[in-house]
């Protein structure tokens, strides 16, 4: 269930394995914030193909390309999924019909659940925002070793406690996989088939005989590992282990990119001023021109 | 001696002058009484008439029209015969109902009888002539009879005509949207009409002042305008009816949205428009110009468009003497919606006041944490992550495929029953505000290293989960009262509920937030039954049931290992 090759971070010498984590951050920032100011279904796919090519000079193995592709058309699956059941734009083409609006009850309620063809499409192409994201997250998950992201959490200022907490929960998250995992196992032994009946109390029984193992042991281990770090001296104050510098040229990268991407905000901005009537700048039409095509 | 000289001659003078005047008006009295009998009717009559610019001149093989006027300013009811009587080569271009054409020779005679009311009363008609193509030019007279009333005109024809007189116009082009004064914004794209979000108003209404008002009346305004431009080479003159429809891009069917004003509401099916539901409909005149642009304004009923999308809009211009012209071209039409927009702009106001007020108390609230604390609310948040997240990252889209938009009811059993079974049962075991900041934050963080699932809408929906539960549960006292319990003490029902209340209701208003903004942030949309049906049975009966259950397990889990 947890593969730590494939899912944690190994070292290498790409581009991004060498790129500072705090660059890294701000490239998954700007990223974020791009991919949420672009309407284009053009731009949205140069940028995811983007990532992809991103992980391509990552050197990302076949096992980790797997899992992006099977995330990305998970993703992607369920946009299609949901936007073409909900697509309400005009003009939508009837693909199938899942549940007439004559269904008592159901078909009433929903005035009918149909699968559009134009949803489908529509939500293939918003789905591109979210496969951004989790393409680069992903990409600075496994290009980044999770003591240096940390560490640059720290340097901008993150608590030390919750630095604590955060490592605390990383280091035993796969121990507790192995927990749930062993749970499970006792509890199949004990002829333990958590979807037998729908029954509501069934359902509710099996969430209580499975959590409260797994959280007893959680809390039991919380105590001792207190006293562990208690004993070693933790809250009596600290030395924050420095970051190592920022290079210069990243630095400059990472404003450079900041830059571009409030540009684009303020653009956007003035788009929607303009749009609605508000500001309208002619000396701006031919930038205008160009956001109707490219965001 | 002079002076009353003078005043004998003054007072014969002004004897004369009185005289002289009362004679004079009774001459023009007389004689104002004789024009007035004879001026009752007034008759005017204009060869060619023309709507738009006025011409001097008609052209071999055009149609004209004859605008002919009668006016009764007596008393008295009038019975009267009008006539027009055509040159050669002027010939009316249809039947005429209500005129007797009689020809005489290559004349023409129009005749028809008129009865006009006493007081005053007008009559007037419209005649449309066709100027034969063979006529030659010169000036050709025309007798106008309207009782003892005659005119003459002087029908001017020059030039020869290129161009058939039957030649119908056509629509060039149709442009829109156009201002009020037919003014084209460069804004604004073309052939594109933006739909005002109208869920508002009464709102606005009542912070404005204004009060109860009719909303529907309220409604009724142009969106925007819209201009036909029609070639019109025969220079046709005559009254058309315009009707404006929505078509489904594919199947060409009509699609409800517009609507002409005074078909809704209560004066529906009532007016000279009355009737035309799900179209623009208008009257217009064709002037005769070569070019013209006929400027209308166009109402379309918001409430009917679903988002908007993408239409044709067909035009139809028809009379009723020649065959309609159509006219279909492809349009976009934007709704704005505001209200996912605002409930966004409102959570990211609200959660950025929150994180100020955590940022300025952070350091004092994690100081009361104990370490064994910290690792707990860790230990508990991988636990989350590795029973709620994981599973519903791996398979909540499976469960997409295998239920379609009914695979909430199966993932909502890990984001909310196992979610608030863990979250309560380490709100027991640990009451302090702040835990389930902390927890939050430790999810989130975790989601984002193992998943990369960093983005603004992961920030916003754990930020406001986290902020409408830390609030409920501290606003209600219920960390006070769990704080003041002992291990083995039991917490009664009603406490219980008001808990699974809490927690309801801080799941509903975050998931409400959630699906807002993916549709403003990632522009996916959803329908109202299925946000109500994931409120109802995700926000409150699973997490009731959730937090129920995590009371009951905290209190379990706090005897195996509790402070």
């Amino acid at each position: 269930m947890y593969d730590r090759k494939v899912w944690e971070a190994t070292p290498d010498h790409t581009l991004f394995h060498k790129l500072d984590v705090r660059t890294k951050l701000m490239l998954l920032g700007c990223f974020a914030i791009v991919s949420l100011l672009i309407d284009s279904s053009r731009s949205l796919f140069i940028l995811f193909c983007l990532t992809l090519v991103m992980h391509g000079l990552a050197h990302s193995s076949l096992g980790r390309w797997r899992i992006l592709v099977l995330f990305t058309l998970l993703g992607i699956w369920g946009s299609m999924a949901s936007q073409a059941l909900f697509y309400s734009q005009e003009p939508r083409s009837i693909v199938a019909c899942l549940i007439a609006p004559t269904v008592p009850i159901i078909g009433k309620l929903t005035g009918g659940v149909f699968v559009y063809r134009e949803g489908l499409e529509y939500g293939a192409v918003q789905a591109l925002r979210s496969g951004i994201m989790l393409s680069l997250g992903l990409l600075l998950t496994w290009t980044s070793d999770p003591r240096k992201l940390l560490r640059s959490f720290m340097a901008w200022k993150m608590p030390y406690e919750l630095a604590f907490m955060l490592i605390t929960s990383i280091r035993f998250l796969p121990v507790i996989f192995q927990e749930t995992s062993v749970v499970l196992t006792a509890q199949r032994l004990r002829g333990f088939k958590p979807f037998r009946t729908i029954s509501p109390r069934h359902l509710i029984q099996t969430a209580f005989q499975t959590l409260f193992p797994i959280l007893a042991r959680t809390l039991r281990r919380a105590a001792t590992l207190a006293s562990s770090v208690e004993s070693r001296g933790f809250g009596r104050g600290f030395h924050r282990i420095d970051m190592e510098n920022w290079p210069k040229v990243e630095q400059l990268f990472s404003y450079g990119f900041i830059l571009v991407i409030v540009s684009m905000g303020v653009l956007k901005i003035m788009d929607v001023l303009q749009f609605n009537g508000l500001i309208y700048i002619p000396a701006w039409r031919v930038l205008y021109d160009l956001m109707k095509v490219w965001m | 001696m002079r002076h009353m000289f003078l005043m004998k001659v003054n007072k014969g003078l002004i004897k004369y002058l009185i005289w002289g005047c009362s004679a004079i008006f009774l001459f023009f009295f007389s004689m104002s009484n004789g024009f007035a009998q004879e001026s009752e009717i007034s008759l005017s009559c204009q060869i060619p008439y023309y709507l738009g610019k006025e011409k001097e001149s008609v052209i071999p093989g055009e149609q004209i029209q004859a605008f002919f006027n009668v006016e009764n300013l007596g008393l008295q009811d009038k019975q009267l015969t009008a006539s027009i009587e055509l040159p050669a080569g002027f010939l009316p271009i249809h039947p005429q109902q209500n005129w007797q054409v009689m020809n005489q020779g290559e004349l023409c005679q129009l005749q028809r009888q008129i009865n006009l009311s006493g007081g005053y009363s007008q009559w007037f008609d419209l005649i449309p002539l066709k100027v034969n193509d063979d006529v030659v030019p010169g000036n050709y007279p025309v007798l106008i009879r309207a009782g003892d009333q005659v005119q003459r005109l002087v029908i001017a024809v020059s030039g020869t005509r290129e161009i058939p007189a039957d030649t119908a116009f056509t629509i060039d082009s149709v442009v829109l949207p156009l201002d009020k004064d037919g003014k084209t914004d460069d804004r604004l794209n073309r052939s594109t009409i933006v739909l005002r979000d109208r869920r508002w108003d009464y709102y606005k209404n009542v912070l404005q002042g204004k009060g109860a008002t009719n909303q529907e009346m309220e409604a009724i305004h142009p969106v925007t305008h819209m201009g036909l431009d029609l070639t019109n080479p025969a220079g046709q003159q005559k009254l058309i009816v315009i009707t404006t429809m929505l078509l489904d891009a594919y199947t060409h069917e009509p699609i409800p949205g517009l609507f002409t004003p005074s078909t809704t509401g209560e004066n529906a099916e009532a007016g000279a428009l009355g009737g035309h539901e799900n179209s623009l409909v208008a009257f217009a005149a064709l002037t005769g110009e070569a070019k013209q642009r006929i400027r209308l304004p166009v109402y379309a009923d918001e409430q009917l468009f679903g988002s908007g999308g993408n239409y044709l809009l067909q035009v139809t211009i028809a009379d009723e003497m020649d065959s309609t012209v159509i006219k279909e071209i492809p349009i976009k039409i934007i709704k704005q919606d505001s209200r996912a927009a605002g409930v966004v702009c409102f959570a990211v106001i609200l959660l950025a006041g929150g994180l100020f007020f955590a940022a300025c108390r952070f350091q004092r609230i994690l100081r009361t944490f104990r370490t064994r604390w910290l690792v707990t609310i860790a230990l508990f948040g991988a636990a989350a992550f590795a029973v709620v997240n994981v599973p519903s990252t791996l398979f909540g889209e499976l469960f997409h495929i295998l239920l379609g938009p009914f695979g909430f009811v199966i993932s909502g059993l890990f984001s909310s029953v196992f979610l608030y079974m863990i979250v309560m049962s380490l709100v027991i075991l640990i009451p302090y505000t702040g835990v389930i900041a902390l927890i939050s934050i430790i999810r989130m963080l975790l989601g984002m290293l193992a998943f990369g699932q960093f983005s603004p809408i992961t920030f916003l929906s754990y930020g406001i989960h986290a902020l409408f539960l830390e609030s409920f549960l501290y606003g209600s006292g219920m960390y006070r009262y769990l704080q003041s319990q002992q291990t083995g003490d039991k917490i009664p029902v009603p406490k219980m509920a008001l808990l699974a209340f809490i927690c309801a209701a801080a799941d509903c208003l975050s998931i409400y937030v959630s699906l807002q903004s993916m549709s403003v942030l990632y522009r996916m949309y959803y329908a109202d039954w299925y946000i109500e049906l994931i409120l109802l049975v995700n926000g409150l009966v699973y997490t009731a049931i959730g937090a129920f259950c995590g009371v009951l397990l905290g209190k379990r889990l706090s005897k195996v290992g509790g402070d």
